[in-house]
């Protein structure tokens, strides 16, 4: 759980109230959106198939699990997630009658996201028993089980034994990293983090077995047709770029500052694990799993992705500490190029199918190894919480939810668990029922 | 029958269908550019693609070749339908693209096949 922040609350209060409000505006005039699943819906309102009213409840309808999971990411790192504030200003915008409404009721969105997180961390601080420590155990699995992720995807596209080989070869890796230590070359010393390797490792695995793979398949050509519509959306994406690059530069600004995270249990992972080179790798990771998907819903709609694709949350965490004001200078250049560069990569994963098949892969086994270890870790918390009755609660909620519809996402049901099992056992302390020790 | 199988979860969704529908149903599992157009030009019968959400990765694709009222969004985050409601979609519709919520696929996908299976041989909903 990160609590320390090096920027003051009320730069980052700021900074978030600006990128609530851009992104409420660019969702109500259809210029871009953070739900990749709402996208397809953005072009029967432009092209008048729907109504307004119409457009907003689908797109509503599509967010309302994701602010969840974006809350409940906030609970189990104590940052403001992507997910809790740009899947929303997605249905503000829809909501929006106009764009001073879009802006006004954004900036007021983030205005309550900025305080409201703290207000509910100093009604944790009031409890009987603050179990807001307990909760951080959460991400304690993410980043040993996250490791894992590309010997998931291999085992997924190429076949369960490479899956294991490679597996293998990132478990060795881990551990010879944690023997070793440290390497010294000359006067260099460099500490070897192991996470990191070993994940590297896999990656390495992955990028070897999918190069064999490439080369054996086929390109295909694309239709007129088809080419005609990705021409026209790509311009389309293009024609908007002024507003598109400022969202770039205020989504720099926002991971710099840490007014906004994105990939916010990895990053706390490593913010908290004090080397933020875990984080530029899986994000490497994260780029190339989400193109295809960002690509060809961008090409296919005329709307582009709120955090582009993505590139500019791995350069603004990259730019250093003392120069945090060029984050946003960085993003703008970064989210530019992007743009210029989509109509290049659509042709590409239209004639390269296997590489689009082979980002839907990694994007699987990034998921299945978040949704587990965040699972796992929220039975510890609830373990560390109530002990054996924590762990009888959050097991109680999690197949309850399965029998009845998955009425909370997988990914979010673990975390509010816990959180249930927390505020059961503060009833319970207040009942007389526990005594704390 | 023809269905390709497409998104997050398409070799699990292989699986199902290829173990309740073996003797009616033929499964596919081309990149979704490919078996959208082999969708189109009628060589299959019908998509099923998986996400995160149910509507996007999943269909985006589907969406772009076989246009928005070909497609639709079956489940969706927090919203898993059972098969009753499952039937009816298929039944009052007639879509050739289905989109789900990955995590779902399991309670979606036999319900889903059963209805086209069913309404293929003309059997009442």
């Amino acid at each position: 759980m990160v609590t320390e922040f090096v920027f003051p609350q009320l730069l980052r209060t700021i900074v978030l109230v600006a990128i609530a409000a851009w992104a409420s505006l660019l969702s109500h005039k259809c210029i871009s959106n953070f739900n990749d699943g709402a996208r397809p819906v953005f072009p029967e309102l432009m092209e008048g198939r729907m109504t307004r009213p119409e457009f907003a409840v689908v797109v509503t309808g599509m967010g309302i699990g994701w602010v969840m999971a974006g809350f409940n990411q906030w609970l189990a790192t104590g940052l403001i997630a992507c997910h809790l504030i740009l899947i929303a200003t997605d249905c503000i915008g829809a909501w929006s009658p106009n764009k001073w409404v879009a802006i006004g009721l954004g900036a007021a969105y983030g205005l309550v996201c900025a305080y409201g997180t703290q207000g509910i961390a100093a009604v944790f601080n009031a409890l009987p028993y603050n179990f807001l420590n307990d909760l951080t155990n959460i991400t304690t699995p993410v980043l040993p089980i996250f490791c894992m992720y590309p010997a998931v995807a291999i085992a997924g596209q190429f076949g369960a034994k490479r899956g294991i080989i490679s597996g293998v070869i990132t478990a060795v890796v881990y551990i010879a990293c944690t023997i070793i230590g440290k390497v010294t070359v000359g006067s260099v010393s460099v500490a070897l983090y192991p996470y990191t390797f070993a994940m590297l490792a896999g990656m390495v695995c992955l990028v070897i077995y999918a190069v064999r793979a490439s080369k054996k398949s086929e390109a295909v050509e694309t239709s007129e047709e088809e080419e005609n519509l990705f021409t026209k959306n790509a311009e389309r994406i293009k024609g908007n770029w002024v507003y598109l690059c400022v969202q770039g530069a205020l989504n720099a600004l926002g991971i710099k500052v840490l007014a906004q995270a994105y990939q916010p249990i990895i990053l706390a992972s490593a913010i908290t694990g004090g080397d933020m080179s875990i984080f530029y790798l899986a994000m490497i990771g994260v780029i190339f799993a989400f193109i295809p998907l960002i690509v060809s819903t961008s090409l296919a709609t005329g709307v582009y992705q709120a955090v582009g694709l993505t590139t500019v949350m791995l350069v603004g965490a990259l730019i250093p500490d003392s120069v945090w004001f060029l984050a946003p200078v960085a993003g703008f250049c970064v989210e530019f190029i992007e743009i210029q560069l989509l109509g290049l990569l659509g042709k590409g994963l239209a004639k390269f199918p296997e590489l689009s098949k082979c980002g839907d892969h990694i994007r699987d086994a990034m998921i299945s190894c978040t949704t587990i270890a965040l699972l796992i870790g929220s039975f510890m918390a609830g373990n560390a919480i109530w002990g054996a009755v924590g762990l009888m609660g959050v097991g109680a909620f999690y197949t309850l939810n399965e029998v009845t519809g998955q009425r909370v996402p997988k990914t979010a049901i673990g975390p509010l668990a816990a959180v249930a099992v927390g505020i059961l056992y503060n009833l319970a302390i207040l009942l007389h029922l526990v005594t704390l020790g | 029958m023809k269905i390709e199988c497409c998104g997050l979860t398409a070799t699990q969704t292989k699986q199902i269908i290829d173990k309740e529908f073996a003797d009616k149903v033929e499964t596919l599992t081309d990149p979704d550019m490919i078996a959208a157009r082999k969708v189109k030009a009628g060589e299959v019968d019908y998509y099923l693609g998986s996400c995160m959400t149910g509507g996007g990765g999943s269909l985006a694709t589907a969406i772009m070749v076989l246009g928005y009222s070909n497609c639709l969004v079956v489940s969706k985050q927090g919203n898993c339908p059972n098969s009753q409601q499952i039937r009816h979609m298929v039944y009052s519709g007639n879509h050739k693209a289905f989109g789900y919520v990955k995590s779902h696929t399991e309670q979606v996908v036999p319900a889903l096949v059963k209805a086209l299976v069913d309404k293929a041989e003309g059997k009442p909903e």
